[in-house]
């Protein structure tokens, strides 16, 4: 079930991924520094089941988003699950690459590139690719159509949306470029990509240069997102989870802030 | 020398807590804070937001204000009751009352200026020990005149005379403001009807101090210190303590320097617990249908909301009919957080859309526990054109269980005439 092989300029992006990676560690360690300039306060905390509760509904179920207005929080659960999914899966194959060499990847490798456990990939990938492509659809709607008072639309919020926009974007053309020298085998798990193939198809003489162009596009956009997250509104993405267990760990027993019935009182779009 | 070098950014983040720090940089900018602010509503300027106010500490902080940062947080965050409101519908939770608290305290620790109406109210409290500018003596006068004219069942007796089980804590206003004298009478006599004994400190009251807190004051905790000394001295076990600021000061803001010891207690609280036990019997009908306005250092700051509708709920004959907006999502007067001071004309306006909403429910009258929400909401429905009656919570219980001592008849017997400095005559 092997795909077929293109060129990718792997020295470049170490590279990059490198340089990426340590302004980014350089900015967070900035932004530490920066923190720790606060007074280390101590509060009454209390680790429990019910901070546990409070963060995983409030994190992973977004239940006051949900409480607020349905399609909200359906969009910006497509986006988080669908990043959280993609990236887990992108860490997942970088981790398996890195175990291979050294002998200590089980033949997990084999099994998720070349053997069965592809398609398990495949249907992975598009699943929620197509989350993410959905939710930042609906969240352009949202803002730049139906936009609700309260949303700000700065440069900030639009650059934002866009990078996400193209990283999905090209990783589906990629998918699409690949899909078209693959095997029907492998295609049809790729149920979002294989519908762009008729589009990409190109004579076969060229078709690895396009794959080439279309892999440095998507992974250098990746690499870039590393470099932006520092500066962008993607931080809360980062920090939202840390201030709600802080907060959950003070306040476990507010129910009228974890559970209100903040729809009844204004529905919000 | 050292100090000169010390860079305003620096300031204002040592003056923050290192979970603030990461709380302004946690903002998803989703302006759900917008849309509930009950200043933005009367005002719509993006920094009278949760999330304007943190963008603009944010570059203060960050070491990369523009002008326009610096103006727009110092009138954003003076112009801000600290409700908590945006605590409350924040999806990330950011603990912005305390924020903004704690905010006003770094600002003016890094030199930048504070409203001057604020100013002056702070260093009153600190100078006289009272928001009033009164002297400490005339304090506890408020028993001794209502005793004389026989609105109370007993004296009540002084600290010093005789401690008790409980100490009332009646509070600056209801103490000094001779229009919420009554608030401080009322409570005494439920709590003599209720047979339970207790004191007040009298003279020695102090102002709660919390005020100090709520715009900024690096005094504070010293201030603090001090009051709570005094308490544990006088071997004060529990406190009741009819205003719901005081409360929120000795409840919350106390917190690491009240001994554990000592139970703080709110008046609506501790009246349930009587009437649940039977000690305190409403027992006249009030046949009245009243909206409740929960008070935001009583609802969102310490989270009780059910105990006063409760006390209500126990008085035959009367009915509550809830605001669209209640409970963790009442909109604020107004009155708290120094924004009267700040910017009356915008409390004003706060007020009266409360009165406005209030009127909505078709309700004969708008009852509270605070007699700050009592005195804004009074004086919001006069902005509004509005007979909507504002009652005390205390009041609605009075007229069930001894109905002969009503709110007017005591303010009008207790009214003092001005003295030469215009100020009532001690």
């Amino acid at each position: 079930m092997i795909e077929a092989a293109y060129y990718k300029p792997w020295i470049l992006f170490w590279i990059c991924a490198v340089l990426a990676h340590g302004y980014m560690d350089y900015s967070f360690w900035k932004k530490w520094k920066s923190w720790k300039r606060g007074v280390q306060q101590t509060s009454e905390s209390s680790w429990t089941f019910r901070t546990a509760r409070i963060w995983l509904m409030e994190v992973l179920i977004q239940r006051q988003l949900l409480g607020l207005s349905f399609s909200r929080w359906m969009i910006h659960m497509l986006i988080f699950w669908g990043f959280l999914c993609l990236a887990a899966l992108s860490m997942f194959l970088f981790i398996l690459s890195l175990a291979q060499p050294a002998g200590v990847d089980a033949g997990l490798r084999d099994f998720f590139l070349r053997g069965n456990g592809h398609a398990l990939v495949k249907v992975w990938g598009d699943f929620f690719g197509l989350c993410l492509l959905s939710g930042l659809i609906a969240a352009c709607a949202r803002r730049f159509i139906a936009r609700p008072h309260q949303l700000l639309n700065d440069q900030g919020d639009r650059a934002l949306l866009i990078f996400l926009l193209w990283l999905v974007f090209s990783g589906f053309i990629l998918e699409g470029l690949r899909l078209g020298r693959a095997h029907p085998d492998i295609a049809r798990y790729s149920f979002v990509a294989r519908f762009l193939v008729p589009f990409l198809a190109s004579g076969a003489s060229d078709a690895g240069q396009w794959l080439t162009a279309a892999w440095i596009i998507h992974s250098f956009s990746g690499i870039g997102l590393l470099v932006y997250l520092p500066r962008s509104k993607l931080m809360h993405s980062l920090l939202g989870p840390v201030v709600i267990a802080l907060n959950a760990a003070e306040e476990p027993d507010r129910k009228d802030i974890y559970w209100p019935r903040i729809k009844y009182h204004r529905p919000t779009k | 020398m050292a100090a000169d070098k010390v860079s305003q950014a620096d300031k204002i983040a040592s003056g923050l807590t290192r979970r603030q720090l990461i709380e302004i940089e946690a903002c998803s900018r989703c302006g759900e804070c917008l849309a509930w602010c009950p200043v933005y509503q009367h005002d719509k300027k993006e920094e009278n937001t949760a999330r304007g106010k943190l963008g603009c500490l944010r570059k203060m902080a960050a070491e990369q204000p523009g002008a326009a940062d610096q103006a727009g947080l110092l009138d954003g965050l003076y112009a801000c009751s600290a409700c908590g409101q945006c605590h409350v519908v924040c999806p990330i939770r950011i603990n912005t009352p305390e924020l903004w608290e704690q905010a006003r305290l770094a600002l003016v620790s890094a030199g930048l200026p504070q409203p001057e109406p604020q100013r002056q109210q702070l260093a009153q409290i600190r100078q006289y020990n009272n928001s009033y500018g009164r002297r400490q003596e005339e304090r506890g006068l408020w028993a001794e005149r209502a005793w004389q004219a026989g609105f109370l069942l007993r004296p009540v007796l002084t600290w010093n005379e005789q401690p008790s089980e409980v100490l009332y804590f009646a509070g600056c206003t209801a103490s000094f403001d001779q229009t919420m004298q009554p608030v401080a009478v009322q409570s005494a006599r439920l709590l003599q009807e209720a047979g339970v004994r207790f004191s007040i400190l009298g003279a020695d009251e102090p102002c709660c101090a919390s005020k100090l807190r709520r715009m900024g004051d690096s005094a504070f905790p010293a201030e603090a210190a001090m009051r709570t000394e005094m308490l544990v001295r006088k071997k004060v076990r529990t406190i009741v303590v009819s205003c719901a600021g005081c409360f929120k000061g000795l409840h919350a803001d106390y917190r690491g320097i009240l001994p554990g010891s000592i139970e703080v207690l709110h008046l609506t609280g501790f009246l349930n617990k009587l009437i649940q036990e039977g000690r305190l019997k409403p027992k006249h009908e009030v046949p009245l249908a009243v909206t409740y306005h929960d008070p935001c250092h009583l609802g969102r700051h310490s989270g009780i909301y059910e105990e006063p509708r409760r006390v209500l709920g126990s008085i035959p004959g009367l009915r509550i009919i809830e605001m669209k907006r209640s409970g963790p999502f009442s909109a604020c007067c107004g009155m708290g957080g120094g924004l009267k001071l700040a910017r009356p004309e915008l409390q004003k306006k706060m007020s009266a859309a409360r009165i406005r909403e209030a009127e909505a429910t078709g309700a004969e009258a708008v009852v509270t526990p605070c007699q700050t929400c009592l005195m804004g909401l009074a004086a919001g429905a006069v902005a509004a054109s509005s007979s909507l009656p504002v009652f005390h919570l205390n009041e609605m219980l009075i007229r069930s269980v001894c109905p002969d001592i009503n709110f007017d008849r005591i303010a009008a017997k207790l009214k003092l005439p001005d003295g030469p400095d215009g100020k009532p005559a001690a």
